[in-house]
């Protein structure tokens, strides 16, 4: 306590979360209400698993494919299988919001986001 | 200078032709991510943040702030037309709102939150103009162990009132605490935590940790089920409120306006807090608490003048201490830092240009959003005819390119998607996501505080007891969290739990 170093907060919330972690699993094996099961009812995994892996790809590629291309390919992807949407529709939305965002972005608020494949 | 004096100099500063323009971009780009589900003002904020850089300061901080409270403006149009908050602060809006919408009362439930959030901030800006001087001259005297102890009331007063169970509350408070050590220690130097990955050094981002819970996991939330809205357009007809609204709403206004304000002053107050207590007043207050639900326009008056009041409110701590009492005041702060301007005491007196034009020009900003408001209801109700299958992809495109451009790394749209998973998790949870941010925001500064009152105390913890201003405010800290294990109390709070959980049924 006299010379609290580098590792006093860090040992502090340590013990904030071992504790209060401790209470809720207690509370939780306590709790005979099926409260848990009801959450995951009705809930489209594949979606929000598909949606998940689609941003972790675009981070991915960001730097190598450019702003524009990696993000027509994301709001095609997302538009057309997590948001169920046709595909013209899709190619038409991610057409127009990779554009529009890029000018946006790059050239109204002068983001410097990669250019990557289209050099540009 | 006399009040005087630097109230026209304000008013030079808020008039100058460039300030007027960013401030209608910023009062504007917030009213429209208002009303966007899924985009705050948080995320708003980080993404114009890298414009800002070639602005002068004031321009800055004008733009920056009319996001803010023009966002709440937007999110209550969105509650009571579609019973869908754009914002979290608009959620015990939908509880009456609606209703009000329902019954062919849009009108004037638009009307009256419009209005009532003017008024609002009219009363507050002119408290904040009296109190914020003499209050940093007393914060001149805060040392760090006041400092801890503030802090601690925040979190405490955020755990306190959160939506979910305490013990959730207190482990996501924990979570931010720890998650605020991680990067370089400032005392020391030491490196903490980064498991040799670069981007961790400066620590794990406010910015993409906040866009990632309620930006990305907000969208996968409603990616669930995508359900079509229903909009009461039809009869939004006449705006301005009838005489009796008027009468009924008049108090409701003025007590939010004050619950607002001094909530907002709290660090871990704010406008989500502050519109839930005014709701829960507005309803003890009532003469028929049991119509309250049925579109009761007290209950739309009250919580948006407190929402919008507590936006000004939050101004203070940050502009006089130092403190950010929430995340966008956290990310306003780093504006200023970039500029080369440190939040504290010395703030007001150091750049009074700054102070008085942000101030007055929020108080332009406002007439700006009355006056804009009404007639462009219409186009916010198009906005949200857009259909969320077309809008959930645009709006994961402006939450990375946010989180890239922050920084110009793709590590931080990997932190921001983690977070976004871990905040989707914690909703279906319900673990409570503010006291986590907030405790990120306050942590660095919350280690500060604490090891250095330790040091200077030389080891014993009594020193937050030894200084009258820190003792009261601890002990008013500990009497919130004592107050949980007092039966009777525990029942009020689990009352106020329930409207909570039913507003966000809704």
């Amino acid at each position: 306590m006299k010379r609290p170093g580098s590792g006093f907060m860090p040992f502090i919330s340590g013990l904030l979360i071992c504790g209060f972690a401790g209470l809720i699993f207690l509370q939780a094996f306590l709790d005979k209400s099926k409260r848990a099961e009801k959450i995951w009812a009705n809930v489209q995994l594949r979606r929000l698993i598909f949606s998940v892996i689609l941003l972790t790809l675009y981070a991915l590629l960001l730097e190598s494919l450019g702003f524009i291309v990696d993000s027509f390919f994301l709001i095609l992807l997302l538009s057309r299988y997590s948001g169920s949407q046709n595909w013209g529709k899709s190619l038409l939305c991610a057409a127009l919001s990779s554009i529009v965002s890029y000018l946006l972005f790059e050239i109204c608020l002068k983001a410097q986001l990669p250019t990557g494949l289209l050099g540009f | 200078m006399g009040l005087f004096d630097q109230i026209v100099m304000g008013f030079n500063v808020a008039f100058q032709p460039l300030n007027l323009l960013f401030c209608f971009i910023g009062v504007l780009t917030g009213t429209l991510v208002g009303v966007l589900p899924g985009l705050g003002p948080v995320a708003t904020i980080s993404l114009l943040l890298p414009v800002t850089y070639q602005l002068d300061p004031v321009t800055a901080i004008i733009m920056l702030a009319g996001i803010y409270y023009g966002a709440m403006y937007g999110g209550s149009t969105t509650s009571i037309l579609v019973n869908m908050p754009g914002e979290a602060a608009s959620v015990v809006t939908c509880i009456d709102g609606y209703q009000m919408a329902r019954q062919g009362r849009a009108g004037p439930a638009l009307g009256i939150s419009a209005f009532g959030s003017f008024i609002a901030a009219t009363i507050s800006i002119m408290i904040l103009m009296f109190m914020a001087p003499p209050l940093a001259k007393g914060a001149l005297k805060f040392g760090p162990p006041e400092y801890f102890s503030l802090m601690i009331l925040g979190l405490t007063l955020l755990v306190y009132l959160s939506a979910g169970p305490m013990s959730k509350a207190l482990l996501m408070a924990g979570f931010g605490l720890f998650l605020g050590t991680i990067g370089v220690d400032s005392l020391t130097g030491t490196i903490r935590f980064t498991f040799d990955i670069p981007v961790l050094m400066d620590g794990v981002g406010l910015v993409p940790v906040v866009m990632g819970m309620f930006g990305v996991g907000e969208v996968l939330q409603n990616l669930e089920l995508i359900t079509k809205r229903d909009i009461h357009t039809e009869k939004i007809g006449h705006v301005l409120p009838t005489r009796q609204d008027w009468i009924q709403s008049k108090w409701p206004i003025v007590r939010g306006t004050f619950i607002g304000f001094f909530l907002g002053i709290l660090p871990g107050g704010g406008a989500v807090i502050s519109s839930f207590a005014s709701y829960a007043v507005e309803k003890k207050f009532s003469k028929s608490p049991e119509k309250f639900g049925t579109g009761m326009i007290a209950g739309v008056a009250g919580p948006e003048a407190a929402n919008n009041s507590a936006v000004v409110g939050a101004f203070i701590p940050l502009l006089t201490l130092g403190i950010p009492p929430n995340a966008v005041m956290a990310i306003l702060m780093g504006a200023l830092m970039i500029h080369g301007i440190q939040p504290g005491p010395m703030l007001i007196s150091e750049q009074p240009t700054l102070f008085w034009g942000v101030i007055i020009s929020m108080y332009v900003g406002n007439a700006m959003l009355l006056i804009l408001n009404l007639p462009l209801i219409g186009l916010w109700v198009r906005v949200l005819r857009v259909p969320y299958t077309i809008l959930f992809p645009l709006i994961l495109l402006f939450c990375l390119t946010g989180a890239y451009t922050m920084n110009h790394n793709v590590a931080d749209i990997y932190i921001m998607i983690i977070f976004g998973v871990v905040g989707y998790l914690m909703k279906k949870y319900r673990y409570d996501a503010p006291p986590l941010v907030l405790a990120l925001v306050l942590g660095r500064m919350m280690e500060e505080a604490l090891r250095r009152s330790l040091l200077i105390s030389g080891g014993s913890p009594f020193i937050f007891f030894e200084r009258p201003l820190s003792a009261v405010i601890l002990v008013v800290a500990i009497f919130m969290l004592g107050s949980h294990l007092i039966p009777a109390l525990r029942k009020k709070r689990e009352k106020i739990e329930k409207i909570v959980a039913e507003g966000e049924n809704f």
